[in-house]
């Protein structure tokens, strides 16, 4: 799953980045508020963490013209304000959780991983297919009950791939929301790491469609 | 935005009826004179003509005999600019020296009797002012048309040289009226610059306006220091806070700092001690906020309902997980006489806490009088109530009625003045608030209970 951080203050977007990455994001950074606003309009997150008080444009503003501009990502929103009456404008304007500073990152951990869920349509924290298991707070698949031992980029791929089960991901949607911006992959490192997870999982859950991508069922 | 300056419209209307009432005066007066000129000038051609008149007989046989005008010598000088005539309307019997061989164009057929005045050009194409009238002689079968002229130039040049007199005396006077305006104008808004000049001043000494001022500023300077007076209050009570809150970081900075310079620091000591630091911070913002902000006179009421509503909005994405049941049922009529902010906080806090605690269910209501938040938690004991409500909290967020919320909420209200009432609600079962809308407003009377 890959995630936008846009928060001005270089050492907790330091620690953001670390913990989010720890728990198997990939993070994409900005410190303004026009730098987030770009990013978040022209790329493809499965979420953002987005401070309220950001230099050149203010955080409500970037969510306005995320919203607008038809970006439906969940939001978790960063503030030191906890007035209610800024809350709710928090949400009128459109973010989906909020957190006030000084938080304990397992939160924003904890509560991202529900946002992502439930925007693909999980009610439970936990995404079945046959099978296979996922604990989507955890971070650990299983198998007919057996562990999966995955590596940090098998699991955010087989993670992406069971959050939208059911439908047809293709290559370049997997490689946006599995790589950071600046990671250039290999063309065929994809289909490599989904034949390796093929192996570890044993069912046949992922079915492959030739020129379009990669299903779970 | 600012309206116009005072000083430029005050002295823009003088100009305005100024230039208004002297363009009047320089119209009616050069008209005056013009028709005083113009009066005195046909005066005199009159009298030349009666003289005329006077010289012009008939003979034996009806022919007319005319003699000579006496009375105005330039009647003999060629082209001297006074000029008299006589005529039948097709050849001219008689004309005076001036007039050589010319002869003046006769008008169409003047009013028998009446003298007709009108402007014609001379034998030096100067221009002249004629006046004519017919004559019937006893006996004759055509009347005469007799005319005396004098040249115009003078009486032209008369009126001109008044109007300019008028126009340049017109302007000195209104450049002199003008001066004198605006100095009454600057003279007048002088108390205005004072009293800027004295705010100025306090911005540094800090105080009120004293000082003597007119009559219709004193208003303004008493609202003015009415407000100043309720900044100083503010002023003092938030530093109050800021005190009470910087004494209360220095025992947990304190030991912190302590920890900190051990050889290995303990990180459950580290983690306790920002946690308070962090509860110390929100305890006495929350404090001053409350304070500062019941002093505030309210403003336009605000309609519950939408409060409600957005705090709901607001919570049903904050607890999306726990698939609550979160209605709102406030009737139009419920307003709170107070800021939107404040009612923000106390719903906020309340319905956040029902929802923590809920277990499927929180319901909100309300009407003219009341709002009540219930859910279908656990509910508190009244020792826990007395727990929650009483000021300065405890830690512990993970036993039913600590944490932060429900001492914001009992704080903010006994500020403003509203009751506040825990029990146990009947038709959820978990714990009911009721908050009152207006200050001491008595919480009706449960069905069966005894008022």
């Amino acid at each position: 799953m890959r995630v936008l951080v846009v928060e001005d203050e270089p050492r907790l977007t330091l620690h953001l980045q670390q913990a989010l990455e720890a728990a198997g994001f990939v993070v994409d950074v900005a410190y303004d508020g026009e730098e987030g606003l770009y990013l978040g309009e022209t790329e493809a997150y499965d979420a953002a963490v987005l401070d309220l008080g950001l230099p050149k444009l203010d955080g409500i503003s970037v969510l306005g013209r995320w919203r607008e501009a038809g970006r439906g990502l969940p939001v978790l929103v960063l503030t030191a304000r906890n007035r209610w009456a800024e809350k709710s404008a928090a949400f009128a304007a459109g973010a989906d959780d909020y957190v006030t500073k000084p938080f304990e990152m397992e939160e924003v951990v904890t509560r991202l991983r529900a946002l992502i869920r439930r925007a693909a349509g999980h009610a439970s924290p936990e995404i079945t297919c046959g099978p296979l298991r996922l604990d989507t707070q955890a971070g650990r698949a299983w198998v007919d009950g057996m562990p999966l031992p995955l590596t940090a980029q098998e699991f955010r791929i087989l993670s992406y791939l069971a959050h939208h089960r059911g439908r047809v991901v293709g290559r370049s949607e997997l490689v946006e929301h599995v790589y950071d911006r600046n990671a250039d992959p290999e063309s065929n490192v994809l289909d490599v790491l989904v034949a390796r997870i093929r192996r570890k999982l044993k069912v046949d859950l992922i079915h492959t469609l030739r020129g379009q991508g990669w299903r779970l069922e | 935005m600012n309206t116009p300056s005072l000083r430029r419209r005050l002295i823009l209307g003088a100009a305005v009826w100024l230039a208004l009432g002297l363009g009047a005066g320089i119209l009616v007066l050069g008209q005056a004179f013009r028709d005083a000129v113009e009066h005195g000038f046909h005066e005199r051609l009159d009298a030349h003509l009666r003289a005329l008149i006077a010289v012009v007989e008939t003979d034996a046989t009806g022919a007319a005999i005319i003699g000579r005008p006496v009375g105005e010598p330039r009647f003999e000088q060629p082209y001297s600019g006074w000029y008299w005539q006589v005529s039948d309307g097709v050849t001219v019997k008689a004309r005076s020296r001036s007039l050589w061989d010319f002869a003046l164009p006769t008008a169409h057929a003047p009013e028998s009797g009446a003298v007709h005045y009108r402007r014609d050009t001379g034998p030096r194409g100067e221009a002249l002012e004629v006046a004519e009238r017919d004559l019937i002689l006893p006996g004759a079968t055509r009347p005469l048309h007799v005319a005396v002229a004098a040249g115009r130039a003078k009486v032209d040049a008369e009126v001109q040289h008044f109007d300019l007199l008028l126009v340049v005396a017109s302007g000195i006077l209104a450049l002199g009226l003008m001066g004198a305006i605006a100095i009454q104008v600057s003279f007048g808004l002088r108390p205005l610059a004072r009293l800027a000049g004295a705010l100025e001043s306090l911005r540094d000494r800090g105080g009120r306006l004293d000082g003597a001022y007119p009559a219709e500023v004193v208003p303004l300077v008493q609202a003015l220091n009415r407000v100043l007076d309720h900044d100083a209050q503010l002023i003092e009570t938030a530093r109050t806070h800021m005190g009470n809150l910087a004494h209360a970081l220095k025992t947990p900075l304190a030991v912190l700092r302590g920890e900190l310079g051990t050889a290995a620091p303990d990180t459950t000591i580290l983690t306790d001690q920002t946690a308070r630091l962090a509860h110390l911070v929100d305890l006495h913002l929350g404090r001053a906020r409350a304070e500062a902000v019941a002093a505030h006179a309210p403003g336009q009421p605000v309609p519950v309902a939408e409060v409600a509503e957005d705090m709901a909005r607001a919570l049903r994405k904050i607890h999306a997980e726990r698939g609550l049941t979160l209605t709102v049922a406030a009737a139009p009529q419920g307003f709170f006489r107070g800021s939107r902010d404040d009612l923000s906080e106390l719903l906020g806090n309340l319905m956040d806490n029902a929802c923590k605690w809920a277990a499927r269910e929180v319901r909100v209501s309300a009407d003219s009088r009341t709002v009540t938040v219930e859910d279908d938690g656990p509910g508190l004991t009244p020792e826990q109530v007395a727990a929650a409500t009483r000021r300065g909290r405890r830690l512990d967020e993970s036993a039913p009625g600590s944490g932060l919320g429900l001492a914001i909420v009992t704080d903010l209200a006994a500020m403003l003045g509203l009751s506040l009432e825990f029990d146990r609600s009947d038709v959820l079962g978990g714990l009911r608030v009721r908050l009152g809308l207006r200050p001491d407003t008595l919480l009706p009377p449960e069905a069966g209970e005894t008022p």
